[in-house]
C-alpha cells in the first residue's frame, strides 16, 4: 500500500531473493497468515486487534437519528477509516491518499455492502427514527495487513456491541439504560473475513505478460499471504479476497498491479477459505468469553 | 481511579505510551524530530504538530481546541532550541472514553463534550509525558497532570467522575525531585478564589505522588531498552 | 418497475440478448485530433464513454515525477446527465476516486512506463451515458486512446463484466438494470492471454461459481479485444491510404 522509500537496495534485493526461495523474514511460509490477537475491551463494542506488529482498534457506537429518505425501513451503518500519522509518519493527517481511499472502500464493501449487519433490524419508527451504528477504526501501528486486521476488528466489535433496549408506544420512543434493561445484541447475518495476498514477479515484466522465452515456461509469479509493510512495499500488486464461512465470496479486489493468471486467483481463493475458517472460529472463541 | 500505563507500545512511532485513567484510555505516538515541510520550518526552534483523534467520530472543533491547549503547553516544556528547523509530531488517539448512558440523540452530545474535555486532557498530558521520555526528546522539567472536582456539597475530590460544581485540571513541573512550577491549569465551573487555591495546593501533593509512579515506569522502560555494561 | 424478468425461461434477457451475447460494441479512435495526443470513443450498448490522452509530457507537479518510470494520472468525469436520473457527483466521491486509482494501477503495469521516465501521461475520461459496465467501458476506451497516442504498451487491456443471476446463471455484459439486481464481476485481461490485469467483485457470490464466471468473463473480454483490434486496424489502413494519396 505505502511504498517504503526508506528501504535500501540491498534490503530490497535480499527480501525479494529470499521470497523467491520461499523464505520470509519472520520465518512464516508463503501461505501462512500471522497470528491474530483479539482483545475485547471492557466497554461493549471495543476491540483491539493485533496482527503481528500491526495494531488496529475498533469502537462501535450507536445513536438514534432519522433514517435516509429513500430507505425509511433501514437503519444507518457507517464505517470510518481515517488513517492518521500515529500509524506511521508517512501517513498524512486529514487528506486521505488514493491508497487510503482503496482501503476504506474495501472495508466498506466487505462489511457494509455484503450485508453483514442487518440494517433493517435497526429501524425503530419507519421513516422517523432508526439506529445509527458507527464503527470507528483507529489505525495505530502499521506493518501491513490493515485491511485484514480492520475487517476482523469491525466484525468482532459488531458482535461484541450491544445497544440499549428500545420500546415504541405510538409516537413515543423509550430508551432503557443498561441498568434498567439488558442491552440487545446487533443482528449479524454473516462473518466476512478479508485476506490480502501480495503478488510478486520474480522474472522480467515482459515474461510475465507475454509468457516465457520458450513459450511453455512457467511464468513464475507467486502470491504470499498477509504481507508485512516491507513485503507490501516490494510487491508488484495486491489481491484482496473477502469470504465468509458459508463459502460465499463477499468481494474480490485486484486493483491493477501484476497481471495474474485466473488459476492463481482460484488458488488464492482456496487458500483464503482455509484462513477464513480458522479466523471465524477464533473470533467465536474470543466472543464466548 | 488508578493510573495504568505502558511505555513503548507502538513500533512505528519514535516514542509511544498508553495510559488508562478515570475510564479514559489514550495512546500517544511521537514522531520526530524529523524533517519539516517548508511551511513548518522555524529557524531557531522546533515546530510542534499535535494531532488528537477522538474515540468516536471525526475530529471536530473540540479536538482542535484540545490540540491548541496541548501544543501551547508542550511548547513551553520541550527544549525546542535543540531541534531547530525540525518537526516533532505528537499523535494522541483517544481509545476509550466515559460512556454517557443518557445520550442517544446527537443533540445531547454538546453538553457532555465540555465535561469530558478536562478528563481527556488529563489523560493526554500524562500520556504525552511518558511518550516524550520514550522518544528521548529533551524537556525542561518532568510534568504530570491531575484533576480535581468540587462536588455540590463543597468537598474536594481527586478525579471525581459524577456531576461536579467545578473541575480543575492542574499540571505541575517537577525539578530536582520537587514540585517546581505550575505549568498549565484549566478550570471549569463555578468556584471561589479560595477554592481554586485549595485545589492547586492539593495538586502539589498529588503531583509528587503521581510523579514517583511515572518515574518508576520510565526507569523500567529505559532499563528494558538499553543494555548496560555493569 | 415492470415485472418482466431479467432472464426469461426461454433464455432471453430484457434487451433480447442471450446469456453470452455482448452488447453492441462500437468504438472510434482519434476522435479529438487537435486537442489531445490520443483519443477514443467507446459505446457498449447504451454506455458511452470518451477518452483523451495527453503525454508523455512534463509533469505538472514535482510529486508526479518518478525517476525511473512515467507516472500515469487518470481523471474520471462522470457527467451529471449520464445516469437515468440526473445526479451531480462531487469530484471527491470515493467511488470515482476508487475507479481512478484502479485504472491508474492497471495501466501502470501494461504501459511500458520505463521508456518514459520523468514524464507524466494524463488520461481524461468522460462518461456521457451510463447503462452498466462503466468501469469496463472506460478501461477499454483508455486502452484505445493510449494506442492512438502511440504510447508503448505491452498489450491491450480489454474489460467486461459478468453477473450471476439467481446465484446460478452466469450472464455476460450487464446493463444497468441487471447490475442492480445481481452480483457481478468486472474484469480486465491483458491481450489474448488469460492474465487478469484487474478484477473487481463487489457483492456476494457462492465460491463454486467463481471459476465459471472467470472463464466466461475472460472469453468475453477476449472477444472485446478482437473487436477493438479490428477497429484499430481499419483505422490504421485508413491513415496509411490517406497519407499515401
Amino acid at each position: 500500500m505505502v511504498k517504503l522509500a526508506g528501504l535500501s537496495l540491498n534490503e530490497q534485493e535480499f527480501l525479494t531473493d529470499s521470497l523467491k526461495q520461499g523464505i520470509r523474514s519472520d520465518g512464516r511460509s508463503l501461505d501462512q497468515f500471522r497470528d491474530v490477537e483479539i482483545t475485547l475491551g471492557d466497554q461493549p463494542g471495543y476491540v483491539d486487534v493485533r496482527l503481528g506488529k500491526t495494531r488496529v482498534a475498533v469502537r462501535v457506537s450507536g445513536s438514534i437519528t432519522k433514517p435516509y429518505e429513500d430507505r425509511p425501513f433501514e437503519g444507518i451503518f457507517t464505517i470510518s477509516t481515517e488513517i492518521g500519522p500515529i500509524a506511521g509518519a508517512f501517513f498524512e493527517n486529514g487528506r486521505p491518499s488514493d491508497e487510503e481511499v482503496l482501503v476504506s472502500r474495501l472495508i466498506e464493501k466487505a462489511i457494509k455492502r455484503s450485508g453483514a449487519l442487518d440494517v433493517e433490524g435497526l429501524c425503530i419508527v419507519a421513516g422517523d427514527k432508526c439506529w445509527n451504528i458507527r464503527a470507528d477504526i483507529h489505525f495505530m501501528d502499521f506493518d501491513g495487513g490493515f485491511i485484514d486486521a480492520s475487517c476482523i476488528g469491525v466484525i468482532t466489535a459488531l458482535q461484541h456491541f450491544s445497544r440499549p433496549e428500545v420500546t415504541v408506544s405510538g409516537e413515543q420512543v423509550v430508551v432503557y439504560s443498561t441498568d434498567e434493561r439488558e442491552p440487545v445484541k446487533l443482528s449479524i447475518l454473516h462473518v466476512p473475513i478479508c485476506v490480502t495476498f501480495a503478488l510478486f514477479n520474480p522474472k522480467e515484466k515482459e515474461e510475465n505478460i507475454k509468457g516465457g522465452a520458450d513459450g511453455n515456461e512457467e511464468a513464475g509469479e507467486f502470491a504470499i499471504v498477509d504481507a508485512t509493510m516491507k513485503e507490501e512495499g516490494l510487491s508488484n500488486g495486491t489481491l484482496t479476497i473477502t469470504m465468509n464461512k458459508n463459502k460465499e465470496i463477499c468481494q474480490i479486489s485486484k486493483s491493477g498491479g501484476l497481471p495474474a493468471e485466473g488459476l492463481m486467483v482460484m488458488d488464492c481463493a482456496n487458500k483464503a477459505y482455509g484462513i477464513v475458517e480458522k479466523l471465524t472460529d477464533q473470533i467465536k472463541e474470543v466472543l464466548k468469553q | 481511579m488508578e493510573l495504568d500505563a505502558k511505555i513503548g507500545v507502538l513500533n512505528n512511532a519514535g516514542g509511544s505510551s498508553e495510559v488508562s485513567l478515570n475510564g479514559i484510555k489514550v495512546v500517544c505516538g511521537i514522531n520526530g524530530p524529523m524533517e519539516a515541510r517548508p511551511r513548518q520550518e522555524l529557524p531557531t526552534t522546533c515546530y510542534l504538530e499535535v494531532i488528537i483523534r477522538p474515540a468516536i467520530g471525526n475530529p471536530t472543533v473540540r479536538e482542535k481546541y484540545m490540540e491548541d491547549k496541548i501544543k501551547n503547553f508542550l511548547n513551553s516544556v520541550i527544549i525546542g532550541n535543540l531541534y531547530p528547523r525540525q518537526v516533532i509530531q505528537v499523535n494522541l488517539q483517544i481509545l476509550e472514553k466515559k460512556n454517557n448512558n443518557s445520550s442517544y440523540t446527537s443533540d445531547s452530545d454538546e453538553s457532555a463534550a465540555t465535561e469530558d474535555v478536562l478528563l481527556e486532557l488529563n489523560c493526554c498530558i500524562n500520556s504525552a509525558f511518558l511518550a516524550l521520555v520514550d522518544a528521548n526528546i529533551s524537556i525542561y522539567k518532568a510534568f504530570n497532570s491531575n484533576i480535581f472536582t468540587y462536588t455540590h456539597k463543597g468537598s474536594l475530590v481527586k478525579d471525581g467522575l459524577s456531576e461536579a460544581k467545578s473541575r480543575h485540571l492542574v499540571v505541575y513541573g517537577i525539578k530536582n525531585n520537587k514540585v517546581d512550577e505550575l505549568l498549565y491549569g484549566e478550570n471549569v465551573g463555578r468556584f471561589s478564589e479560595k477554592k481554586l487555591f485549595m485545589a492547586l495546593e492539593r495538586g502539589e501533593k498529588e503531583s509528587m505522588i503521581l510523579h514517583s509512579k511515572l518515574k518508576e515506569l520510565s526507569v523500567e522502560s529505559v532499563k528494558q531498552k538499553f543494555v548496560y555494561l555493569s | 418497475m415492470s415485472n418482466k424478468e431479467l432472464y426469461s425461461p426461454e433464455g432471453l434477457r430484457l434487451d433480447g440478448r442471450r446469456w453470452n451475447e455482448l452488447k453492441s460494441f462500437t468504438c472510434k479512435v482519434n476522435t479529438h485530433q487537435t486537442s489531445s495526443d490520443g483519443s477514443s470513443y467507446v459505446q457498449q450498448g447504451n454506455t458511452k464513454v470518451m477518452c483523451k490522452v495527453n503525454g508523455p509530457l512534463e509533469p505538472k507537479s514535482k510529486a508526479n515525477s518518478n525517476n525511473n518510470n512515467a507516472s500515469i494520472t487518470v481523471n474520471l468525469n462522470i457527467a451529471s446527465f449520464s445516469p437515468v436520473e440526473r445526479r451531480k457527483r462531487p469530484k471527491s466521491d470515493r467511488r470515482i476516486k476508487e475507479m481512478m486509482t484502479i485504472l491508474e494501477k492497471t495501466f501502470s503495469e501494461t504501459v511500458i512506463t520505463k521508456l518514459y521516465p520523468r514524464t507524466q501521461i494524463i488520461v481524461d475520461c468522460y462518461v456521457l451515458s451510463q447503462d452498466g459496465g462503466i468501469l469496463s467501458a472506460v478501461a477499454n476506451s483508455v486502452t484505445l486512446a493510449l494506442i492512438d497516442a502511440g504510447i508503448a504498451m505491452y498489450d491491450f487491456v480489454s474489460s467486461i463484466n459478468v453477473g450471476l443471476y439467481n446465484n446460478s446463471i452466469p450472464i455476460l455484459d450487464l446493463n444497468h438494470l441487471e447490475e442492480g439486481d445481481m452480483s457481478f464481476l468486472t474484469l480486465g485481461i491483458v491481450g489474448k492471454s488469460e492474465k487478469l490485469a484487474m478484477m473487481l467483485l463487489e457483492e456476494k457470490i457462492p465460491f463454486d461459481k467463481l471459476e465459471t464466471l472467470l472463464g466466461i468473463g475472460i472469453s468475453g473480454a477476449q472477444r472485446i479485444k478482437d473487436l477493438m483490434d479490428e477497429e484499430l486496424r481499419k483505422h490504421g489502413k485508413l491513415l496509411i491510404s490517406t497519407a499515401a494519396s
